[in-house]
């Protein structure tokens, strides 16, 4: 009998005034540093994935089944679908040289809340200092900032203007509190 | 009382209101003032310090008199201005600073003994004898303080928002009407903050139809921009709202009093918000207050400022009295004059103390016949609650002693002194104000931030000026100066000629020594106190105003601080622009406690982070701790178990059997890259090179002023891979310090830093059957001793799930620490539980944990440690190598100071009564003697261990390596301990139970 | 709050960055040999300067990169953002009498020197 695995909120997608919450399933998460100046690094990565690693900051790019976004000038973060992960992993390490890259899983490193709703700005701006809205302002942007107190990142869904949907990484151990915050916060968005 | 053609409100619904328990009615739209200024009452309140009557002074926040607790209990609020309290069915209101009642205040008393409370009273009088405070404290704090705070929870909600826009404009009067349809037509994303329940500002309290804009009634004007502005996607409007801070980089602060109507006296969903606003550009259009002339007895009941009683009058339909006197210097009490006339309401007199004025509103006012009182001041007034009677003097220039006083009897006294710009949100932003001396005002010079002040903040009064120059200057400052840019608004007005302001301060300036010419109400600060300020040699108008206090109320001084300036320049024959202003501190008004704490109290006080296995402890009700934001089990207490009793338990079944602890908060980084071995051998005190794969290693990390920082096992997964786990608190910082390293100090080091905290959930199975468990749990691994050693790490497939397991110990027992993906955490530890229960698993907690390290004289980092420790210190010599040419803190463990030899070391100590246990923190001496004893450390943790059966303890003592055996003494309140300095090692000192 | 300029993510929030202090104090490369005082001098003395003041910033809550910024004490103004390893910049900064543009009398830290003034 194999570990059962537990979702943080064990929640359905839920309606609050407007703002969809939802905790998405288990997704492989795979964080790869190297030099985006190493020119065989750059290579390597690319030919594994199929994707050119970003260099430019606070996007996203993806295919069919894996995103990777941009989280820092050295850093990046892939998503794979859960059970491709520990393939992609192999073949990042059989493609890139141990000595001059790290790839590591982080799948279990975060939970990812999706927001969703006219009304998903509003709510954030509770929380946020940051000037949210301006920065996702581009279709397949992110962003990383401070919610509270708290790392976050945060990856636009949506190709249109009409509806908002955003992911939101977080500290698994935020997970909970911020869910709270967040139902709390969504009791009030006529502002 | 409200006058008969009123229609402002009378069509409203009516509102039932108490004040002092008395029933009253008002209507929907009505401010607390209004409402009881239209039921005549006129005495709101007593004085700080002389408890003399006092009515309502103005209209606006500016109020310096009319504040009063609102509502009982858990709703009450002490100092709400009269002026801003919107009423709301049942509102229940009280006088503040009187006892028995408002009309009969026993404290009275102190205004017949005012002579003897000059200026600085309090520091003067109560200094001497200095034993004699505690006595005077019980008094002063007895007299101190306007209401009273409140004693219960507050039970509404506040919460925070932050907003960015292009145009931030506050203030929504006629300039900021005007500056927000401009910034609108441009497509800004524009914010216009109004602190008024409605917008107009000015324009509301205005009825004169000769007042116009683009040859409509203003007001009909006002409405006509209003609706255009409401059609703007770009706009957004909030009204309630006060900015209150003007701070860096065009940060504004506001507060937004949600619903008002709704009422304090029941709970709301939220009550405040505090906007926080990044504005790109920012239009000040803040308006100015009206300033009063202090005369004798200028503060009873019935002295109101004239535009506020000109605003009651139009906006509320409240004429404040009967019989009306007006003192000014300008021309802006005619225009208030005229619309009293207006309602059939007797204007006495106009009491000018100008020769002349050829302004528009006073020839009006001549036209009608008001009698106008040219070139006389009120020295002046007669009535003890509310004013009967004033008294006026020729101003005369030559010496001569005409006798020239005439008595008017009235039942309100308008007083217009001029203007004074609202520069508080400008000069926040450190913007440069300069004085300008044709009306004695402060106004806007020089911008320090992307900011404009348009409108009467910036010094324009005339409704002609205040069109063209907003007009001019918001385009000027939206378009940056580009003149092709086209101009869809352009409003127009008549010029109303006004007449020239006369810079009066203070009437009777001989007579400053009669105590009664009130300069501020709400600290009671009168003329004469800053008169004896400056005799006292208080020369900067700070020095002057912390003495006397003048503008240190609630109120800042919005009504005061001006006069006092006008004052001190005329007594000490200076011009006012030398001696420059005070600051304007922020807040613009009070703010509320709840709405600065905004949603963060009680269950959101703090962030709590919480691990994989939460809600196992929940479950099987633990207690926890808060471990910086972790919420750490702390002990699970069985029936009938106090602390102690489980905690025994706890500690016990772990030494004899098997114990499990969640660890998931150890802080985790995956280190990997070229140079890993070389990066770690920097940052650690030991050797890494020859760590072998597959094994732990316990390092312990340094600031570069050689004091412990960190601690914790390091884990060699492959030549250039490194799992290096920190202390819970410390895992952020550390992971942040290693970074800071690699990135400024060693970019030619190849290693990069992921954190793994939070992927995996860790548990720690202690005692001489965790190798039984894990058998069980996995029975065809080997978990010999020689495949699976003490500091030894082993990959395991459990159940399906790759885990990386470590042999390492803070108990001093055989333990496994099983870090299992946090996903699946949950699940294990409860098969763990299960199967263990042949082994009475026992979950163990934080305090456990703790008496477990110290029984075996394991530190813990921020326990043992407080920043002024070295490794040598700890008698841990062992792990700083010597062989390294450097490392960080490596340089000063040679300074003269780290290497004296009367350091504070770490020791055991057992004390002589074994079942007395020390406190933490408890001083420890040699012998003792008369206070102040010779402290020679002190305990850093102390428990009962119930394997020793006795009472145990880690200190920090000078020199302690050396005095092992030696008896100290921990004088306590009502006794002396004895102890006897041990090894800190009180349990298996050779390691026995550690390597099975 | 200032609005901070990184030179990776673009501008943001104070909130998301930290300050790690002066910037261009390098750990010595020779510690054992340096004196108590060379090491002190390292470890604690630190300029406090009115006006330019280099100093080192981590946008924490972003791409975790360090770098430098250079910034007015007198007035708070960023004067200039550029990365580790970068040489800084020649600057002047304005340093007005009083710390905020105040006048110069009357105001915040300023007047009692005057003396006889009354």
């Amino acid at each position: 009998m194999s570990l059962a695995f537990n979702n943080v909120l064990n929640l359905n997608k839920k309606n609050y005034n407007g703002v969809t919450i939802e905790e998405l399933s288990l997704s492989g998460k795979i964080n790869i540093r190297g030099k985006s100046s190493d020119k065989e690094f750059m290579k390597n990565i690319g030919s594994a994935l199929n994707l050119v690693l970003p260099i430019e900051p606070n996007v996203r790019i993806f295919n069919n089944n894996i995103s990777i976004m941009w989280l820092g000038p050295n850093e990046w973060l892939v998503i794979t679908p859960e059970n491709e992960k520990d393939g992609i992993i192999s073949l990042l390490k059989s493609n890139l040289n141990p000595q001059k890259t790290a790839i590591t899983d982080v799948s279990f490193n975060r939970t990812i809340l999706r927001l969703e709703g006219e009304k998903v700005f509003t709510l954030l701006s509770k929380f946020l200092v940051a000037n949210l809205e301006e920065i996702l302002k581009t279709n397949f942007s992110v962003a990383q900032t401070i919610f509270i107190k708290i790392p976050v990142l945060f990856v636009r869904n949506n190709t249109d203007e009409e509806s908002t949907s955003l992911d939101l990484h977080l500290n698994r151990s935020h997970t909970k509190y911020v869910y709270e915050l967040l139902v709390d916060g969504s009791k009030n968005l006529n502002i | 009382m409200r006058y008969k053609n009123n229609k402002n409100l009378e069509n409203n619904k009516s509102v039932k209101f108490y004040f002092d328990s008395k029933e009253y009615f008002g209507f929907e739209g009505d401010t607390l003032a209004s409402a009881l200024l239209a039921n005549n009452v006129h005495l709101i309140g007593r004085s700080f310090k002389y408890h003399r009557p006092r009515g309502i002074y103005s209209a606006g926040s500016e109020e310096p008199n009319g504040i009063v607790q609102l509502e009982t209990n858990e709703y009450t609020e002490p100092n709400r201005r009269v002026t801003e309290v919107q009423i709301y069915d049942g509102l229940k209101a009280y006088s503040q600073n009187n006892w028995p009642s408002v009309k009969f205040d026993a404290g009275a008393v102190n205004d017949l003994l005012s002579p003897f409370f000059p200026a600085g009273f309090y520091y003067k009088t109560f200094m001497w004898p200095p034993k004699f405070w505690k006595a005077y404290e019980f008094f002063i704090r007895h007299a101190a303080g306007l209401g009273k705070s409140p004693k219960k929870d507050d039970p509404h909600k506040y919460e925070h928002f932050h907003y960015h826009c292009d145009v931030l404009i506050v203030g929504a009067g006629v300039s900021g009407l005007i500056s927000a349809e401009i910034a609108a037509s441009k497509n800004y994303k524009v914010l216009l903050v109004e602190q008024e329940g409605d917008l107009g500002g000015e324009i509301l309290s205005t009825i004169n139809k000769n007042i116009k804009i683009d040859n409509l009634p203003i007001n009909e004007w006002k409405n006509k921009i209003i609706d255009k502005l409401s059609k703007y996607s770009n706009v957004k409007i909030v009204k309630n709202t006060t900015c209150f801070a003007y701070l860096n980089y065009n940060l504004l602060l506001a507060v937004q009093e949600i619903d008002p109507e709704k009422g304090l006296n029941k709970k709301n969903d939220i009550r405040e918000r505090i906007w926080k606003i990044r504005s790109k550009k920012v239009i000040l259009a803040t308006g100015a207050i009206e300033r009063p002339i202090i005369f004798n007895n200028n503060d009873r009941p019935g002295i109101m400022l004239s535009n506020s009683a000109k605003k009651y009058l139009n906006k509320y339909g409240v004429a404040v009295g009967k019989n009306v006197v007006f003192f000014t210097n300008n021309d802006s009490a005619y225009e208030t004059a005229l619309d009293f006339v207006e309602q059939g309401i007797k204007v006495e007199a106009i009491v000018d103390t100008r020769d002349n004025s050829d302004g528009y509103f006073p020839n009006k006012a001549n036209e009608l016949g008001v009698t106008i009182l040219k070139g006389y001041e009120i020295s002046d007034t007669i009535g003890r609650l509310k004013i009967r009677e004033v008294k006026l003097k020729k101003i005369t220039t030559e010496n001569n002693n005409e006798k020239s006083s005439i008595n008017i009897k009235c039942d309100l006294l308008a007083i217009a002194g001029g203007w004074t710009p609202t520069v508080h949100l400008f000069t926040q932003s450190k913007g440069k104000l300069k004085y300008r001396d044709i009306d004695g005002s402060y106004i806007p010079s020089e911008v320090y931030q992307d900011t404009l002040c348009v409108g009467s903040c910036n010094g324009d009064y005339n409704l002609n000026e205040i069109l063209i120059k907003t007009q001019e200057d918001t385009l000027a400052y939206l378009n940056n100066n580009d003149e092709n840019e086209l101009d869809e608004v352009n409003y127009k007005s008549d010029n109303l000629k006004h007449g020239k302001h006369e810079n009066i301060w203070i009437t009777s300036k001989n007579n400053i020594s009669r105590t009664k010419m009130f300069v501020d109400f709400q600290n009671d600060v009168t003329a004469k106190d800053i008169k004896l300020a400056l005799k006292e040699g208080f020369q900067s108008i700070e020095h002057v105003k912390r003495y006397t206090t003048t503008g240190m109320a609630t109120d800042q001084g919005k009504t005061s601080n001006i006069n006092a300036l006008g004052i001190i320049s005329e007594l000490t024959d200076t011009n006012i622009s030398e001696l420059g202003t005070t600051t304007f501190r922020l807040p613009y008004k009070p703010v509320t406690f709840g709405a600065i704490a905004g949603r963060h109290v009680k269950e959101f006080f703090d962030l709590e982070r919480t691990s994989p296995m939460h809600q196992w402890h929940i479950d099987n009700e633990a207690l926890f701790e808060d471990v910086g934001q972790w919420k750490r089990a702390w002990y699970y207490p069985k029936k009938n178990e106090n602390f102690q009793s489980a905690l025994n338990r706890e500690v016990k079944a772990t030494r004899d059997s098997l114990g499990i602890l969640d660890a998931s908060t150890l802080g985790k980084i995956d280190i990997k890259g070229r140079d890993v071995s070389e990066f770690l051998n920097r940052v650690y005190t030991n050797s890494w090179s020859k760590l072998e794969i597959g094994k732990c290693r316990y390092g312990v990390m340094l600031g570069d002023d050689g004091m412990v920082i960190d601690d914790g096992v390091t884990t060699r997964l492959d030549e250039f891979h490194y799992l290096m786990s920190t202390t819970t608190g410390n895992a952020a910082s550390v992971m942040s310090k290693l970074e800071d390293w690699l990135q400024t100090e060693w970019p030619e080091l190849e290693v990069y830093l992921t954190s793994v905290t939070e992927n995996y959930g860790t548990i720690s199975l202690n005692g001489p059957n965790s190798k039984k468990l894990m058998q069980k749990l996995i029975p065809d691994f080997d978990f010999s001793k020689e495949n699976f050693p003490h500091m030894s790490f082993k990959d395991i497939n459990i159940n399906g799930i790759m885990c990386r397991v470590m042999r390492i110990s803070f108990t001093g027992e055989m333990c496994y620490e099983i870090n299992v993906p946090s996903g699946y955490a949950k699940n294990l530890w409860e098969i763990c539980i299960d199967k263990g229960k042949e082994f009475n698993i026992t979950p163990y907690g934080t305090e456990a944990m703790h008496v477990l390290r110290a029984e075996k004289g394991f530190i813990i980092v921020g326990q043992e440690t407080d920043g002024s420790v070295t490794p040598v210190d700890l008698d841990m010599d062992w792990i700083v190598s010597k062989k390294k040419y450097d490392f960080i803190g490596k340089r000063a463990l040679f300074r003269s100071d780290t290497i004296k030899k009367d350091r504070k070391q770490l020791v055991g100590l057992k004390t002589k009564d074994p079942n007395k246990v020390l406190e933490e923190g408890s001083q420890l001496v040699e012998k003792i003697t008369a206070l102040p004893m010779k402290m020679v450390g002190h305990v850093t943790s102390s428990y009962y261990s119930p394997n020793l059966k006795s009472s145990f303890a880690l200190a920090l003592i000078k020199g302690g390596l050396e005095k092992k055996g030696k008896v100290l003494i921990a004088p306590m309140e009502n006794e002396n301990i004895e102890v006897e300095i041990t090894s800190p090692v009180f349990i298996d000192p050779k390691n026995h139970r550690i390597n099975q | 709050m200032f609005l901070i300029n990184c030179p990776y993510c673009g501008e943001r929030d104070q909130a998301e960055f930290s300050c790690g202090g002066e910037a261009h104090i390098a750990r010595p490369k020779n510690p054992p040999e340096l004196s108590d005082d060379q090491w002190a001098e390292y470890l604690f003395l630190r300029k406090n300067e009115k006006g330019v003041h280099y100093e080192r910033w981590n946008h924490e809550y972003g791409c975790r990169q360090w770098f430098n910024l250079a910034r007015n004490t007198a007035t708070d103004e960023i004067l200039a953002i550029y990365k580790m390893g970068e040489a800084p910049p020649k600057l002047k900064a304005n340093i007005p009498a009083t710390p905020s543009g105040e006048p110069s009398i009357g105001s915040g830290n300023s007047s009692t020197s005057k003396k006889d003034r009354f």
